[in-house]
């Protein structure tokens, strides 16, 4: 059998698997990088970028149609939506191409396209090869979650990923999952033309900022057009003349609303179930998640854990700095931290919400005296 | 961002932003920014945090006007304890 050997193994082409696999190589490492699917992971794929590029494009469509707040008037916004998609996954073909080019020339590493699974503590089966190093880096990222929500089976629904590959846009979106990722695709949508009804089972959307910021977003998109129920208990999925319905016993309201496509954005898994971890010996949470310690490093020595999949960060800048802290700990003496990240994130609704650190009611939960200050 | 004008200017002034505070330590906890730039303005204050250095600092700083970013120190001028 062959058996080939390096220095180090990276599984997963997301954001955190190039650099790292070029500092290691430049170290002087052999490093070999695997792929199943594309580089570039979540993020240049099916995530921020084809999705901040399509919030330009809704961005430009709606500032059109406020021409008339501004002295002027640009005629009847018509959406091409075929145009909004290619511009999208030209965004995102061209960042994938450099990425890959730069791992195919990428001296030292040896770039693989295959699906990869752990043989024990220091090997990988990609293909038909078996690999063996040292040390391996898991970097395999997660995807959206598929709820287990009554006729979820039943009828067609969408994910990130699936939306995106449309070629039509939906007539009435329905969108299950009134948080991040389910504001943005209702804004976006609803600018290039659809009709959007966003169905969330909390109080509230984004139930994790303060409640005047979910009322403040509400209400932006409110004014858009955009129905929101949120409240909507007994969520359930149904076949409907128009495409899909959704069920539900909201406080108000009527209880069920349709659509032509449903949208389900409600949370992500990591990418951990079919990478045989069971034969390395890695732990595993209840959630599938790979727990690991404050350098990234999992309960095996040698396998360390990156990106999406290790439960402390789900973002392409939280991903990219758990590559700076495994590479300055391992190839500059560095000893920092993961805890010494601060949390900052954003929601990419127009206009955007910028966050960093706690909310208000997490500040209070500390029992500190702390002050507050806002502005309107 | 009815008072923030650079919203009022650009035509959005929808939003709202807010700061929390440590009362003792004065060191900034967290903060929100909803309102245009808002993804850009934070990152005053994410740069503030990872520095490390009490809030007055960043409230005796000079913005440039007329810019979202500018209400940080005016909003920091007026945090008040926690009702």
């Amino acid at each position: 059998m062959s058996e080939s050997r390096y220095d180090a193994i990276v599984i997963g082409g997301g954001q955190a698997g190039p650099p790292l696999a070029g500092r290691l190589a430049a170290a002087g490492m052999k490093v070999a990088l695997a792929e199943r699917h594309l580089v570039g992971g979540t993020c240049v794929n099916t995530g921020c970028m084809p999705t901040k590029t399509m919030v330009a494009s809704a961005y430009a469509a709606h500032l059109a149609r406020r021409g008339p707040d501004f002295g002027f008037t640009a005629g009847e916004v018509r959406v091409d939506y075929a145009r909004v998609k290619a511009r999208a996954d030209a965004v995102s073909a061209t960042n994938r191409d450099s990425i890959a080019a730069w791992l195919e020339g990428m001296a030292n590493c040896t770039f693989l396209h295959g699906h990869a699974r752990l043989e024990g503590p220091d090997r990988v089966r990609i293909g038909g090869e078996l690999l063996t190093a040292p040390r391996i880096f898991l970097n395999v990222g997660g995807r959206a979650a598929l709820p287990e929500l009554p006729g979820v089976h039943d009828v067609p629904s969408l994910n990130n990923s699936t939306l995106l590959a449309l070629t039509e846009r939906p007539a009435h979106l329905l969108v299950v999952g009134g948080s991040y990722v389910g504001l943005e695709f209702a804004q976006i949508y609803r600018r290039l033309g659809a009709r959007v009804t966003v169905v969330e089972r909390n109080p509230r959307l984004i139930g994790r900022e303060d409640e005047e910021i979910s009322e403040a977003v509400r209400g932006i998109l409110e004014a858009e057009g955009i129905t929101i129920r949120t409240h909507a208990e007994c969520i359930r999925l149904m076949n409907h003349h128009e495409g899909v319905a959704i069920g539900l016993d909201c406080a108000d309201g009527p209880p069920e609303v349709s659509g032509s496509h449903v949208l389900l954005a409600v949370g992500r898994r990591p990418n951990t179930d079919d990478l045989g971890l069971e034969a390395a010996g890695v732990a595993t949470d209840k959630r599938g998640y790979i727990p690991v310690d404050n350098a990234l490093a999992t309960n095996v020595p040698g396998i360390w854990a990156l990106g999406e999949c290790n439960g402390r960060g789900a973002f392409t800048h939280t991903a990219y700095n758990d590559f700076e802290i495994v590479a300055a700990n391992l190839l500059d003496g560095e000893r920092r931290k993961v805890s010494d990240r601060i949390h900052a994130y954003a929601l990419f609704v127009d206009p955007p919400l910028g966050r960093v650190g706690m909310t208000e009611a997490e500040a209070r939960a500390t029992g500190r005296p702390i002050l507050v200050s806002r502005r309107r | 961002m009815t008072r923030v004008g650079r919203a009022i200017e650009k035509g959005e002034t929808q939003g709202l932003m807010k700061a929390v505070v440590d009362a003792e330590t004065q060191r900034i906890l967290g903060a929100a920014i909803l309102g245009p730039g808002g993804d850009e303005a934070v990152h005053g204050i994410i740069d503030m945090m990872n520095a490390g250095l009490p809030y007055p600092v960043l409230r005796q700083a000079v913005p440039i006007h007329p810019t979202v970013s500018e209400l940080i120190p005016t909003l920091l001028g007026d945090l008040a304890p926690a009702q």
